[in-house]
């Protein structure tokens, strides 16, 4: 993500300019602008780029990622993580942080056309992102809230916010949510964010993931549902994605939501208040208090329960347990001299990216007397032709070559390298070709 | 807390086992050529082109989690000898 300071200019209609300022908290704003709605460009893949055209700007343009999804849904528009809507004359803006490191920003965008006249600022700029003030990494929250309950038919939205902090960058893989229906016991959604989730490709510590909304004839039907978010840790490089301590919602890594859609049922009811208060104790177990687990323990105390004591002393949580892998590497895995094989994982395992060689000139005579070099950038042409491809979408889906067959050759590679495991442990691939035993009797 | 608890005191175990080792950091300099720099500057160069050739990226972590598993049998070779799960 490049660094943009100042005012942006961003052209997307013929006549309507697009600004992006950068604003300082809790300076006075003085500007005034119409109101903002943003145009057709809507991408719930994992941001909008935007081209500043800056004269002044390293290479000529700037791209900014902008650390959210935007969920198009008419003039309802949310940016990062304290996002408001835009109406009349309300603010709508971003939180970046530059690529080279510092402080987070601020930028806020509005529009302006010719011949319109301008609105009025309307509130101050944005209080810090959450994870700013709290870098902790976790679930920040997820969308249905907990205990809502939305009419029938409605449309729904199913999104995450996470934090992570720095120290935890490249550690966390992603995001998984689950959405279930309860009264059904029927799993509806299972998905992971993708390889391009910003929480962990970028240099960032915030982010806001979309997964999918329900709309039209995707409308789920009333009933009680539940719906779980779980930061998907990685150890060793990334070989073990951990999912073993992620049994119970910890506050941290993972936490649930149980809504209701139109009405409730019987059985439903029952599930969501039984696991709510099943919850309620599992999300104080990973806090190391002796006193807590005395308490459960404790047969002639008043609070003792053979089950949720059991649960405490077998189950172990994600923190501990990342604390103990840690532990490991620490004395073992970085001593010599197996230390360089450590090593040498953890660099071919990271996700950094560098920078490509320069661009190679090449002479060329383009006549008798006269040579002159080409350059040839090769990271710029295959650059230029990935996003040339990446902008081929299907007219229908909106999906790219890449969100098609990317899954499908993720699922081949992995079926391959577990039947290479599997094989090699089998020794399938070894032929016993020893001669006969002879088994006659001498006499 | 059992479970970590064993966990804990088996990686404390062998930790201290090990704990005279010294901790290797980078990967050696040999004849004046800095492994872990154009290692890690290497990396960061696929890294970037990954992400343009995805289908690379795809099959560098399955090369990745293989060569992990090999490792990991070379590893256990050592403490368990033929009794190694796959054989020789």
């Amino acid at each position: 993500m490049l660094l943009f300071f100042g005012k942006g200019l961003i052209t997307y209609a013929a006549d309507t300019q697009y600004y992006a300022e950068k604003v300082t908290p809790g300076d006075p704003m003085d500007r005034n602008f119409q109101a903002v709605t943003w145009p057709d460009y809507c991408d719930d893949s994992g941001g909008t780029l935007i081209d500043f055209n800056l004269g002044n700007s390293i290479g000529g343009s700037e791209y900014v990622n902008l650390p959210t999804t935007i969920v198009c849904t008419g003039s309802n528009i949310n940016w990062g993580m304290n996002g408001d809507e835009v109406t009349g004359s309300g603010t709508v803006y971003a939180s970046m942080r530059p690529a080279t490191g510092g402080d987070w920003s601020y930028y806020v965008t509005y529009y302006s056309t010719p011949g319109v006249a301008g609105g009025v600022w309307s509130t101050d700029p944005p209080a810090d992102p959450t994870c700013v003030s709290n870098p902790l990494t976790r679930i920040i929250s997820i969308n249905p809230p907990n205990g809502t309950t939305t009419p029938s038919g409605a449309a729904i939205t199913f999104d995450v916010d996470g934090c992570v902090d720095s120290s935890d960058i490249g550690t966390i893989s992603g995001i998984k949510v689950e959405l279930k229906n309860i009264d059904q016991n029927v799993l509806l959604l299972g998905d992971s964010s993708p390889n391009t989730f910003v929480l962990v490709n970028e240099d960032l510590t915030v982010g806001h993931f979309y997964f999918a909304s329900t709309t039209g004839a995707g409308r789920i039907p009333d009933g009680n549902y539940r719906i779980r978010a779980c930061l998907l840790r990685t150890y060793f490089g990334g070989w073990i994605v951990n999912n073993l301590a992620n049994t119970v919602n910890d506050g941290l890594d993972c936490i649930s939501n149980q809504f209701i859609v139109g009405s409730s049922t019987f059985i439903g009811n029952l599930s969501q208040n039984g696991f709510a208060e099943y919850q309620d104790f599992v999300a104080g177990l990973t806090a190391t208090s002796s006193e807590a687990v005395a308490a459960t323990c404790n047969p002639l105390g008043a609070t003792f329960d053979t089950r949720k004591c059991i649960t405490f002393l077998l189950v172990p949580g994600g923190d501990t347990l990342a604390t103990t892998l840690e532990g490991l590497r620490q004395g073992v895995l970085i001593r010599f001299p197996w230390g360089y094989g450590t090593r040498m994982i953890n660099i071919m395992s990271s996700t950094a990216t560098g920078t490509p060689p320069e661009a190679v000139a090449i002479p060329v005579r383009i006549s008798e007397t006269e040579v002159i070099d080409v350059d040839f950038d090769y990271a710029d042409l295959l650059a230029g032709g990935a996003a040339l491809l990446d902008s081929v979408r299907d007219p229908f889906y909106d999906k790219s070559l890449r969100d098609i067959l990317e899954p499908i050759m993720q699922l081949v590679v992995a079926l391959a390298v577990c039947f290479i495991i599997y094989g090699d442990l089998m020794g399938s691939h070894r032929h016993n070709s020893g001669p006969a035993e002879k088994t006659g009797k001498k006499t | 807390m059992i479970v970590n608890l064993i966990l804990n005191t088996v990686v404390l175990f062998v930790g201290a086992i090990f704990s005279w080792l010294p901790v290797v950091t980078t990967l050696p300099t040999i004849g004046g050529f800095d492994i872990d720099a154009a290692l890690v500057s290497g990396m960061g160069i696929f890294n970037y082109y990954c992400t343009i050739v995805w289908p690379i990226h795809t099959i560098f972590l399955g090369f990745l989690v293989l060569m992990g598993y090999y490792t990991l049998k070379v590893g256990l070779r050592v403490f368990f000898g033929n009794r190694t799960p796959g054989g020789q």
